[in-house]
């Protein structure tokens, strides 16, 4: 995801490195919303995301000074937010698995999926996700990290962290699929209704 | 229409943000953090702290030491010349004293060595009598402990003596 700033953005940047409270609250406002998603989606808990955002956003505007370039307070950010999510995911002390522990049965899964599915469903399932897949599922599909950036962080190979993104978007298909054949397509799929 | 999970979560990436913060709290959480780090010190104000602490107490080691270096050891002759002299007749009488022992020890002296720890013990008594009377000049109980060192240590002395003439009568009667 790549998070600009527009002018008026930037300038409250600005006004932040002045310590204008104001200032801090809209630019908080602006950005709550998706730093919360991303630590819930990263640590599968809401009172932990909670509290991520709180200290990250504390880190954010103390350090602000050091961030040269106003245009870049998104991606900064969000680099502040995962970083503190690695950090309680770690002392969580999170195994990651490597290949030959996933199932035969996991491989042969299609990670296809229907496009008119529901965005919050896939947001639930991703919460749902086991322990070490899911982060490196959103760090690698939707934040935009590498392969070798995911592996770095969580101190792993990176053939580690290439197996457990298969696993973890061969068993999000797979959810995704079951929910789909259990409910029928009417409330799986965005903007539609059930129909009797 | 099907297409690859990975595709579709990044065209539907923002669509996912679904969860809503609570954000009056975490705001309030913000806001006291922020105000706690306001009136909490800068880190740099204590690395400054403490690097002047460390040179302070360095530079209050390195004075203590060389002036412990520099003090004067007070004697009794410091205090009168009476008590100088008295302690200077002592000091004469130990020493020939000593010089006699010198030359009477055997080799094998295991026998005195406990009347000889005994002096050791004193001297260092003696060592604790001048530091103190360093801190307080006059100190009467200290002077007399002082010159009563000198009689205790012509004691133990003559009773050096007297054992290692034992000692020599012993071995010369064994012998005959």
């Amino acid at each position: 995801m790549k998070i600009s700033l527009t002018e008026s953005e930037s300038k409250l940047v600005k006004l932040c490195k002045q310590g204008d409270a104001k200032a801090q609250y809209k630019l908080y406002k602006l950005y709550s919303k998706v730093m919360y998603n991303i630590a819930v989606r990263m640590t599968g808990d809401q009172s932990t995301a909670e509290d991520i955002i709180q200290d990250s956003f504390i880190k954010a505007f103390s350090e602000i000074d050091k961030l040269q370039n106003e245009k870049a307070f998104g991606g900064w950010l969000k680099r502040i937010v995962i970083n503190r999510c690695i950090d309680i995911i770690r002392k969580k002390r999170v195994v990651f698995t490597d290949m030959e522990s996933i199932s035969v049965k996991h491989l042969e899964l299609v990670d296809n999926v229907d496009d008119a599915v529901n965005p919050e469903i896939v947001h639930r399932f991703i919460k749902q996700l086991p322990e070490g897949a899911r982060q490196i599922l959103v760090m690698r599909a939707l934040e935009g990290y590498k392969h070798a950036e995911v592996a770095e962080k969580f101190g792993i190979s990176e053939s580690t962290a290439k197996t457990q993104f298969f696993r973890a978007k061969q068993l999000l298909a797979k959810m995704i699929k079951e929910e789909v054949d259990e409910t029928g397509l009417g409330e799986i799929f965005e903007g539609e209704s059930v129909k009797a | 229409m099907k297409q690859d999970l990975e595709k579709y979560l990044k065209e539907n990436r923002l669509k996912l943000d679904v969860d809503q913060p609570d954000d009056d709290s975490i705001w309030e959480g913000i806001r006291g953090g922020m105000e706690k780090k306001r009136q909490s010190l800068p880190s740099w104000f204590w690395k400054v702290a403490s690097v002047f602490i460390l040179v302070v107490s360095t530079t209050y080691v390195v004075v203590n030491k060389t002036s412990e270096k520099q003090v004067v050891i007070v004697t009794l002759s410091d205090i009168s010349e009476d008590l100088g002299n008295q302690e200077e007749q002592l000091k004469q009488v130990v020493n020939l004293k000593w010089e006699e022992v010198q030359q009477q020890l055997p080799r094998e002296s295991t026998d005195f060595q406990f009347l000889l720890d005994e002096m050791n013990e004193l001297d260092a008594i003696y060592a604790t009598y001048q530091k103190d009377l360093n801190k307080i000049i006059d100190n009467e109980p200290v002077i007399r402990a002082m010159l009563d060192y000198y009689e205790k240590k012509i004691k133990i002395l003559n009773r050096l003596l007297l054992e290692i003439e034992k000692q020599k009568y012993h071995d010369e009667t064994v012998i005959l």
